[in-house]
């Protein structure tokens, strides 16, 4: 060999051998450096299951840490409400946890009422809510945001016992109208959940449903899924409503109809569909007689009759009905905007009434197994519900109305007030603020300081979701019990404890025993008792096993073989009609300056006024506006140009209730006779970031009720409006090259 | 210099697709990119000049006249141009193209000097006019993955390109190549509606590649000559009802 050779080869060699003991060295070096715990690696963190406590939608999520600290929440792809996907709100809600303006330390008015709030102890403040539950005679009150969780379930469990305990909830205004509809017309109440999935004809009644209503993420990912998803055909979608909304703009067309009309349309559209299942003998699994007796009562629905009403020509309404038979099923749903009014259940009604007959229509030539009400178990959830969540019956309007009254007549000693602001988003009128002023002694559970804790007695730090043991029963497709388990995934924050632990703790302290010593035992507890009606479960698995079995999941929800119906679902009670089949006229509340209606709306991703307290969520553009970090008043550009008002300029809404002020913004999606305004706005004590930001628009709101259901009628409110004098530049999100208005290129 | 080279081929060329058909204009993707990306919020007095930050936006375009108004949605980022008005005019090379179709920052090269963003029809680059501000909250978040930018720096959506790093390492790892729908960006994976779809185009088998030759798909501003590597499949329909 001579040298080159030699030095050649050696340089092969050397090359050679320092590629493969790198390779060894990196993996025989990194796990001496990094303690082999359970093979995760600290880079990529772990990933939690859990759920999403933000809005009451129930969505699965996991969340990734790196360190202990959260860094992003995700949808849970196994979870039947959301599969996957997350709204801005859940994704903003590490911030909320991580928020510096989170309470600290309990909070006691040492001096009574008029004192003020001073730093306790946990124990201090566990022992004063204890004496003051066993003084309380049992008069003792919950009331919480209208969510299904463990601390509403303990709650009850607990005091439930003393007939002068009450349970109430203070939740989006509507949602008992659709439970009343619903029980109409399936054997239980339930909020409808309608398989637009599969469905190529959807007639959005006024319903928001991307936006606020039952669940933004399952309501956009069935929107989806109809548009695109499907070889057949293309989702089409048209909106019926006073606004065009986010989800308006999502669909194909926009109708406006004046406010509180919409059942008339239902039925109009009822009776183009019955008219032509009775002349082409369609749906024979409808009787003969019972079609001529809704033929009867839909007589005064006609188009013709109706069109001057609604403001849609009957040869617009006889369009809307076709896709009713001809692409049977077609698919109805009915939102805020037909909640809102006094006329909202029988309009609720109406609407079902379109889906059903739609339905038997497209029984024969349905390829796709409809998923409408897969068996229903009603048993299994109010089970469940008695443990984790409230009956439905106790969710009303007229509880916390009555439960308001009854404070400020001095019938409760204690009051328990958890996750919830009603002294900001309940109606002003409604004076919870007195209310609460007339009890002695109020505890609120909260994260934040915000208008109602300012009130309250002694405040309780809660933990964040997610630093907190817990457990949801959301509201989702009938029949279809989903249990979504809430886990620490990050260390708390702050001094906070869980509120479970503390409400067993200190109704402990109070004489209330309790077989279990803490949240996380009660949680346990419930799994064990239903583990076996939870057949996902591997019966191998022991208790412990089974409980992290559910921890990994994020939750139990029966898997799709079991949702299928065993019996295919029987129509026979649904032809029973009594009283479905009318629109009354909707009732508003009227004054002699008050021209206008006044539609409140929930703005996309903040809730009722919870997510103003984010930087993120502020910056936010509005998808409708692009407004950033402002409140607005929208009105139609003739209405503005009418009473002489610009863009950005001042104004004042007046009602019978109040007035509030705010900077108006000329839209063209809304009726000449309607203002809106997004809810949420006008914080007086909610931290930096909300406080005085806006004008809270529930000033304006009156008592009125949906006579059927007892529902907050939040948009039969009519209203006037003056110039305030003044204006405020507009805050949009604006191209640097210009503002995105017209039609700048093809779409 | 040749700046789009056609011809080239590699494993991958990394595409996105968006079905305008889908979005809802519900603004998930905006905050999925901002928790994902480090990106900070400028705050209200920011807002009032004009500037904002958001890799991702929104953009909202009305037609008509009440009563046949029409709203439509657009979410608009860094289109990853094959041929960059942006790259051309960087001084220090600070963005540039890499192998895989990636219009690529490089943070600690540039020198802010603003030219890309000036080039930019599409107006995806955001500069840096102070060092962000993050509070506590923001801080215990921030995503260990992405670098923090500074004072004096342009930014803009990266196509996520941490993830896409993750997924070829755990690919590699599997000793397979990447698979389609294994790296989804944040905005993608958190859309609701499913309007964003991300993959390699070169990968013939791939969803991304199949609704790139749809009827429906087109880019944005193709006239410049840019060649985008995101597609928009156009929205709306004739004859809804």
């Amino acid at each position: 060999m001579d040298r080159r050779s030699f030095l050649k080869l050696g340089a092969l060699t050397a090359s050679s051998s320092a590629v493969g003991a790198c390779g060894q060295t990196v993996q025989k070096v990194i796990p001496a450096l990094i303690p082999a715990d359970d093979g995760v690696n600290p880079v990529e963190g772990r990933w939690f299951a859990t759920s999403c406590m933000e809005c009451n939608a129930g969505c699965g999520v996991i969340v990734r840490t790196v360190n202990g600290r959260a860094k992003k929440i995700e949808g849970n792809p196994a979870h039947p409400v959301n599969h996957g996907k997350a709204c801005a709100m859940g994704q903003a809600a590490v911030r909320r946890a991580y928020h510096a303006d989170r309470l600290k330390a309990p909070l006691l008015r040492k001096g009574g009422k008029g004192s003020k709030l001073e730093e306790v102890t946990w124990d201090e403040a566990i022992k004063v809510l204890g004496e003051k539950i066993s003084k309380a005679d049992g008069k003792v009150f919950y009331l919480n945001d209208g969510v299904n969780d463990a601390l509403a379930g303990a709650a009850k469990s607990l005091f439930g016992e003393n007939p002068a305990f009450t349970i109430a909830s203070n939740h989006a205004p509507g949602r008992e109208s659709h439970f009343a509809a619903g029980e109409a017309y399936l054997d239980f109440p339930s909020m409808p959940f309608p398989d637009i999935a599969n469905s190529d004809f959807t007639l959005l009644f006024g319903a928001d449903v991307f936006e606020s209503d039952r669940s933004p993420v399952y309501f956009a990912r069935v929107f989806g899924d109809s548009r695109r998803s499907r070889p057949s055909a293309r989702g089409r979608f048209i909106y019926l409503g006073s606004r065009l909304s986010a989800t308006a703009a999502a669909c194909d067309k926009w109708l406006p109809v004046p406010p509180g009309k919409l059942g008339l349309v239902a039925l109009a559209v009822a009776h183009v569909v019955v008219d032509e299942v009775i002349i082409r003998g369609l749906a024979p699994s409808i009787p003969r007689n019972t079609l001529s007796r809704w033929m009867e009562a839909l007589k005064q629905y006609s188009p013709e009759h109706v069109e001057k009403e609604t403001e849609l020509s009957a040869e617009i309404i006889k369009r809307l009905a076709r896709p009713f038979i001809e692409e049977a099923p077609a698919v109805a749903v009915a939102g805020d905007d037909v909640a809102g009014y006094t006329n909202g259940t029988p309009t609720l009604k109406a609407v079902s009434f379109l889906n059903m007959v739609s339905f038997e229509i497209g029984r024969e030539k349905l390829r796709i197994k409809p998923r409408r009400d897969p068996a229903p178990d009603p048993d299994l959830k109010n089970r469940m519900l008695g443990w984790v969540g409230l009956p439905q019956s106790q969710q009303s309007f007229a509880k916390l109305k009555k439960l308001t009254e009854d404070m400020a007549a001095g019938a409760y000693n204690v009051g328990l007030i958890a996750h919830t602001n009603p002294v900001f988003d309940t109606p002003q009128a409604l004076n919870f603020k007195a209310a609460m002023a007339k009890t002695p002694f109020t505890a609120v559970f909260a994260l934040f300081m915000d208008e109602t804790t300012a009130d309250a007695d002694l405040v309780l730090p809660d933990h964040h979701w997610l630093e907190n043991w817990s457990a949801q029963i959301p509201e989702f497709a009938p029949g279809v019990p989903v249990l979504n388990l809430v886990q620490p995934v990050i260390s708390p924050f702050t001094a906070a404890r869980n509120s479970l632990d503390v409400i067993i703790e200190a109704a402990k302290k109070g004489g209330i025993a309790s077989p279990y010593a803490n949240g996380e035992q009660y949680l346990k507890a419930f799994i064990a008792k239903f583990r076996a009606e939870m057949l996902e479960i591997p019966q191998q698995l022991s208790a412990v096993g089974a409980w992290d079995f559910l921890l990994q999941r994020g939750g139990w929800w029966p898997s799709d073989e079991e949702v299928e119906p065993k019996n295919p679902p029987t129509t026979d009670r649904l032809w029973e009609l009594k009283d479905s089949l009318a629109a009354p006229a909707p009732a508003f509340a009227e004054g002699p300056n008050f021209p206008f209606h006044l539609h409140l709306y929930q703005p996309v991703s903040r809730g009722r006024g919870k997510g103003a307290n984010l930087g993120m969520l502020q910056e936010m553009p509005d998808p409708i506006t692009t407004l950033m970090w402002q409140h607005w008043i929208e009105l139609n550009p003739a209405t503005a140009e009418k009473l002489g008002i610009k863009e950005g300029d001042l104004i004042t809404v007046m009602s019978a209730a109040g007035s509030m002020t705010g900077p108006a913004f000329p839209y063209r999606g809304i009726r000449p006779d309607v203002i809106a305004i997004p809810i949420g706005f006008g914080h007086t004590n909610y931290g930096s970031v909300a406080t005085n930001r806006g004008d809270n628009p529930m000033k304006l709101l009156g008592l009125a009720v949906d006579e059927k259901s007892g529902a907050l009628a939040w948009r039969s409110q009519k209203v006037g409006v003056k110039k305030a004098g003044g204006s405020v530049a507009m805050l949009r999100d604006a191209n640097p090259k210009g503002e995105y208005m017209g039609e700048a290129f093809n779409l | 210099m040749k700046i789009f080279n056609a011809d080239k081929q590699n494993d991958y060329k990394w595409a996105m697709v968006i079905d305008l058909d889908r979005c809802d204009g519900c603004g998930a993707c905006v905050i999925g990119c901002q928790t994902e990306n480090n990106v900070p919020t400028v705050g209200q007095d920011d807002v009032a000049t004009g500037r904002s930050m958001h890799w991702i936006r929104i953009e909202r375009y009305i037609e008509g006249e009440y009563p046949n108004v029409k709203v439509r949605f657009l979410p608009m980022m860094c289109q990853h141009c094959e041929a960059a008005p942006c790259e051309s005019v960087c001084p220090v090379y600070a963005t540039y193209h890499n192998d895989e179709g990636l219009n690529v920052q490089v943070y600690n090269r540039c020198i802010g000097t603003r030219f890309c963003g000036n080039n930019c029809p599409y107006s995806v680059r955001f500069f840096n006019w102070w060092d962000p501000s993050f509070d506590e909250a923001t801080r215990n978040q921030l995503n260990p993955d992405v670098s923090v930018r500074e004072r004096g720096i342009m930014e803009k959506c990266s196509f996520c390109m941490q993830r896409i790093r993750r997924g070829k390492d755990h690919a590699k790892d599997e000793g397979r190549p990447v698979k389609d729908g294994d790296i989804q960006p944040a905005c993608a994976q958190t859309c609701p509606t499913g309007a964003i779809t991300f993959g390699n185009i070169n990968d013939h088998e791939s969803k991304v590649h199949e609704m790139v030759h749809g009827k429906r798909a087109y880019r944005l501003f193709e006239e410049k000559g840019t060649h985008p590597s995101v597609y928009y499949l156009k929205g709306g329909a004739e004859n809804v009802f």
